[in-house]
């Protein structure tokens, strides 16, 4: 039989959800991946390394869809408490389903980075945002930063949708768009940027102490911060991502007042020029998440998968929905063991579903099954997919809806 | 050798813009960076005055002048398919318009695509098209510059 070449295809390898992907299938298998990265093709590619689980399990021993699902709803209603761990690798379907499940049994939901988006959420309430989508920094942009932010590494594509790529507005790409890294040590896309500003001990309260005050028209001794500072003077429209090196619950505690500085910054920033800013969360549905608990009407209890220890009695029941959880932390683990039963809901076979007592593996999102997914710039995309969903398979959401109904 | 461009070449010419190349020095410029010109063509820059700058710009259009091939030579094991070389490659918008705008041609690529993403590797597709191959040739780097990974590198 002739190979097939589907195009267009989205990657849900990161979470820029790239949708130009050209995929090779011949009688249902994939056989190459054309315009995806490394990282996006060996989530598209099928691999040994990669463990599928094709049928679900109740007590490590196969079962069918419906028996497994039968003793997942009797665990779950016999639940003091029910704890939904993950979210962030699902389909908007499929959070829109656990927030609906959240809601209807009272349960408590367990994000991941849940502590980020919380401090994130309150600087916004204080401080207001200006936000970006990728088609202004294509379109608009010449002057784009990574603060703390390694895309060629987390989401490798981000450079060129967004640096390289020549926009309306800036139809030279790169020649007239200037890119600017300010990270703790030198990672891969500090390598070939335009301004480099390695920062020393976290210090990144200092930079932007000084590119405010060079920005109020003082002098600033760094000479790199100073050309920094020179690039925003000149810019007309300038696009700040900002990534894993701050936003992560460890910085955040230990530099309290950074976030609310650097949102004053970039308001401040807007009375001259134009400055927009989007925090980089590379889970490929991670925006997803933000998206539907912003809108979540469900009155529930919501916390960081990491805290999961803490929040998780005898007599509670964890729902690991896309996540391995058991590898998040040690806390975690130990508490998979401590016969706490977890429920797991994985195409791919993880520590959590080895100690889980009910596995229910979805179809994969993105390659046999489709649904929407949101891009790391709160783009909803509809999720284009090469191969058709097997027979006997069900999808996240559908999971979740019958879940819903049983439980 | 490395992102060496016109502007980098006018610096070393007399600038004198007295035609007797027969045309201006920024013009010569970049006919010496395509290789159509040889330093010597340009009569200001034999006076002994200028006998460093001459001696420069040899340094510079000698590779030229030998480069019969690209000399771009990929190392796929460092390459992570960020598509870097795809997007910015100065041919490859030529081919396929997707690539102004960041993303990648549709299968199958359409001819003369240099810089194309395989399994999450880059590959080259037809480096007859390439602007250091095809005559006037060109010192274009763009690919060696920009690749974050060094995957890229250019042996002229």
């Amino acid at each position: 039989m002739s190979v097939e070449t589907k195009n267009r295809m989205t990657c849900t390898g990161c979470a820029l959800l790239c949708d130009d992907i050209s995929v090779d299938v011949q009688l249902g298998k994939i056989l190459a991946v054309h315009n995806a990265c490394l990282r996006g093709s060996k989530k598209i590619l099928p691999s040994g390394a990669k463990p599928l689980l094709n049928a679900p399990l109740v007590g490590g021993k196969g079962a069918s869809f419906d028996d497994a699902l039968a003793e997942a709803a009797r665990i779950l209603k016999g639940a003091r408490k029910v704890v939904i761990a993950g979210g962030t690798h699902v389909t908007n379907e499929a959070i829109a389903g656990l927030v609906n499940l959240a809601t209807k049994i009272g349960a408590s939901l367990a994000v991941p980075d849940f502590d980020v988006h919380q401090q994130l959420t309150t600087s916004i309430k204080k401080n207001g945002i200006e936000f970006f989508t990728l088609g202004e920094a294509v379109n608009n942009a010449d002057l784009i930063v990574f603060w703390a932010a390694n895309p060629v590494d987390l989401a490798p594509k981000l450079l060129v949708r967004t640096v390289f790529a020549r926009g309306r507005y800036r139809q030279s790409g790169k020649e007239v768009k200037k890119l600017a890294v300010i990270d703790d040590y030198p990672s891969p896309t500090m390598e070939r940027a335009d301004i480099k500003i390695l920062v020393d001990d976290q210090n990144h309260a200092g930079v932007l102490d000084s590119m405010s005050s060079g920005l109020a028209g003082q002098k600033v001794s760094d000479p790199l911060t100073n050309d920094l500072v020179e690039a925003f003077k000149t810019s007309e429209y300038c696009t700040l991502f900002v990534g894993e090196g701050i936003l992560n619950r460890q910085f955040l505690h230990g530099h309290p007042g950074f976030l609310d500085g650097l949102l004053r910054f970039v308001r401040a920033s807007n009375e001259k020029r134009r400055v927009a800013l989007l925090p980089l969360f590379y889970s490929w549905n991670a925006a997803g998440v933000l998206h539907e608990l912003a809108s979540a009407a469900g009155n529930f209890e919501c916390f960081d998968v990491l805290d999961l220890p803490s929040h998780v009695e005898d007599g509670d029941v964890i729902l690991a929905f896309g996540s391995d959880i058991v590898s998040k932390c040690a806390g975690n683990a130990a508490l998979a063991a401590s016969g706490v039963p977890v429920i797991a809901v994985d195409f791919k076979r993880t520590p959590t579903t080895d100690a889980a007592r009910v596995v229910l593996p979805p179809s994969i999102s993105g390659i046999e099954s489709g649904g929407t997914a949101t891009r790391l710039d709160g783009t909803s995309l509809v999720l284009r997919t090469p191969l058709q969903e097997p027979d006997g398979k069900k999808s996240d959401a559908e999971i979740l809806a019958e879940l819903l109904g049983r439980a | 050798m490395g992102g060496i461009n016109a502007l980098d070449v006018y610096k070393l010419l007399p600038k004198t813009n007295c035609k007797k190349c027969g045309m201006l020095c920024m013009q010569f410029a970049v006919e010496l960076l395509k290789g159509t010109k040889q330093p010597e063509d340009c009569p200001p820059i034999l006076e002994p005055k200028n006998a460093q700058n001459l001696e420069k710009l040899r340094a510079i259009t000698e590779p030229l002048k030998q480069a019969t091939e690209t000399g771009i030579v990929l190392n796929e094991d460092a390459c992570d398919g960020c598509g870097i070389c795809v997007i910015a490659c100065p041919v490859n918008p030529r081919f396929s318009l997707e690539c102004l705008s960041g993303k990648a041609p549709d299968l199958p690529l359409p001819k003369g695509i240099i810089y194309a993403l395989e399994d999450g590797k880059c590959k080259i597709k037809s480096i007859e098209e390439c602007r250091r191959y095809t005559p006037p040739r060109t010192n274009c780097r763009v690919c060696e510059i920009y690749c974050p990974r060094y995957a890229i590198e250019i042996k002229t």
